[in-house]
């Protein structure tokens, strides 16, 4: 038994023996923790690196889709927009823009907003319901229908289809980016001599 | 190193020895850690700066093109939707510069270009200050019209000898308009040097001119924009880039007449001020303008 099991070479009397587990278990205390330290910064720092990568991304797609949809800064009609709107190539994002019109009132507010309130409660407007408050311009040529009319250029085909992360943590976390661009928008059909108003695209885009 | 190790630490104090390990072990991953949490709050702060000045820039290309497109109504009495007679703001530009004793833009020209600019620049009047002008480029390179919409800093935290300042970008800072006026380029170019996120958009026009009733060769003009992150610019006639007037204009009737007509006891304050300040540098000086 004792060729299996030989004797420990410090005998239990040798001074600051306790033991094989009872000598690791005090180092194990502060080993744990750091690795806990470590982990838990190594996770936080991935993710502040996910979530900054994710607002890059968004903001290079914005400029992307941008350029393409501001294409010479001046549109003569909506079907040049919707023809531009089908040239938008976006990779992993859901969007829309929209050519909101500026008000003529210079004092007044910038009043695009993708919030309102309802019951005292914050919430997001609809895109269906953006284009039905004439918040978006119309070309006066296609009165009848508004998909047809509205400077509007959606991802997908159908806005009822829109389900958009709206809400202020969108905005903090990355996750949603809005940006404007003014442009030039012909806003009647007056023979050889349109008259150019002033309008705003709006980029709205999400992961 | 063993023979050191073994004097510190003999067997009897494995124990010891295994926590004092650890705690090394713990001092190093805190150590890292720290690095890891600066490193990741630093992470991407040139990148966002260059994507927002980016978009500056953007916005200010896209801006100047609209104002200059956009149309106004040919008859100042009839709105846009009233009238069969429309221009480009650019053509009443020429024309109003054309019409105009000693060739500078007429008080009409000056409030559209101020309505128009400050209709573009709408999103951004509460985070960006911006300057506008119109400028022969003749040898004389005088400004025809310098529009500026700058921030107002709370007291004490922008004085007459304050360096350039920014202030946190929570803070709202409320702006006001300016009308205002410069003895050369170098002035407002001057501003690039002391702000952030500076972008600039300029485009050639040309002026036309009129001489015994036949138009003649246009003067080459240019049209400028600029916008920047508001920051506290230094003022003073030594060592400054504005100097504020202190009684503010109150209609743009009297704007050109205020600022550029030598007749005008106020124009010929202000050309002495420019011509003296900065040891005769110039700077911008600028009416503060608060319609009644």
């Amino acid at each position: 038994m004792l060729k299996f099991f030989p004797p420990p070479k410090h005998s239990s009397h040798s001074r600051g023996y306790i033991g094989p587990i009872g000598d690791d278990l005090p180092s194990l205390i502060p080993l744990i923790f750091a690795l806990a330290v470590f982990f838990a910064t190594f996770s936080n720092t991935l993710g502040t690196f996910e979530k900054k990568n994710a607002l890059f991304d968004l903001d290079l797609e914005v400029f992307k889709i941008a350029r393409v949809l501001r294409g010479n800064g001046y549109y003569t009609g909506v079907e040049a927009f919707h023809d531009a709107c089908k040239l938008v190539r976006a990779k992993n994002v859901y969007f829309f823009a929209m050519i909101v019109p500026i008000s003529e009132n210079i004092d007044e507010p910038y009043a695009f907003s993708l919030f309102k309130s309802e019951n005292g409660q914050v919430v997001e407007k609809g895109l269906r319901e953006m284009v039905t408050n004439r918040q978006v311009l119309l070309d006066p040529r296609f009165a009848g229908s508004l998909e047809e009319s509205a400077y509007i250029c959606p991802s997908l085909d159908e806005i009822d289809n829109y389900r958009i992360p709206f809400s202020g943590a969108a905005y903090s976390e990355g996750r949603l980016l809005t940006r404007s661009f003014p442009i030039a928008v012909a806003s009647n059909n007056m023979e050889n001599y349109p008259i150019v108003d002033l309008g705003q695209l709006v980029v709205v885009i999400w992961h | 190193m063993a023979l050191t190790v073994r004097k510190f630490f003999p067997p009897s104090c494995r124990g010891q020895a295994a926590l004092t390990d650890a705690l090394f072990l713990l001092a190093i991953v805190v150590g890292v850690s720290t690095l890891l949490y600066l490193f990741s709050s630093n992470y991407g702060v040139a990148t966002a700066e260059y994507l927002n000045h980016q978009y500056s820039s953007d916005y200010i290309t896209a801006a100047l093109k609209t104002i200059l497109f956009a149309s106004i109504s040919h008859d100042p009495d009839k709105s846009l939707s009233n009238t069969h007679e429309v221009d480009y703001v650019l053509t009443i530009v020429k024309e109003g510069y054309a019409a105009k004793e000693p060739h500078l833009l007429e008080d009409r020209v000056l409030t559209v270009l101020r309505d128009r600019v400050r209709r573009v620049m709408k999103p951004l009047e509460n985070s960006r200050d911006y300057l506008f002008y119109v400028q022969e480029t003749t040898q004389a390179s005088r400004f025809l019209f310098i529009y500026a919409w700058l921030s107002e800093f709370p007291p004490g935290t922008c004085g007459p000898n304050s360096t350039s300042k920014v202030l946190p970008s929570t803070t709202v800072v409320p702006h006001r308009e300016y009308f205002c006026i410069a003895k050369s380029e170098s002035n407002i170019l001057g501003i690039s040097q002391r702000v952030n996120g500076y972008a600039q958009s300029i485009t050639g026009i040309g002026l036309g001119e009129v001489e015994n009733g036949s138009p003649r060769e246009p003067i080459p003009g240019v049209v400028f924009l600029s916008a920047w992150t508001p920051n506290c610019l230094p003022q003073g006639t030594t060592g400054g880039l504005f100097q504020f007037h202190g009684t503010p204009l109150t209609s743009e009737e009297s704007l050109a007449h205020s600022l550029y007509d030598p007749a005008n006891p106020i124009a010929n304050q202000i050309q002495e001020v420019l011509s003296t300040a900065n040891n005769g540098r110039g700077l911008i000086y600028c009416i503060p303008f608060a319609p009644a």
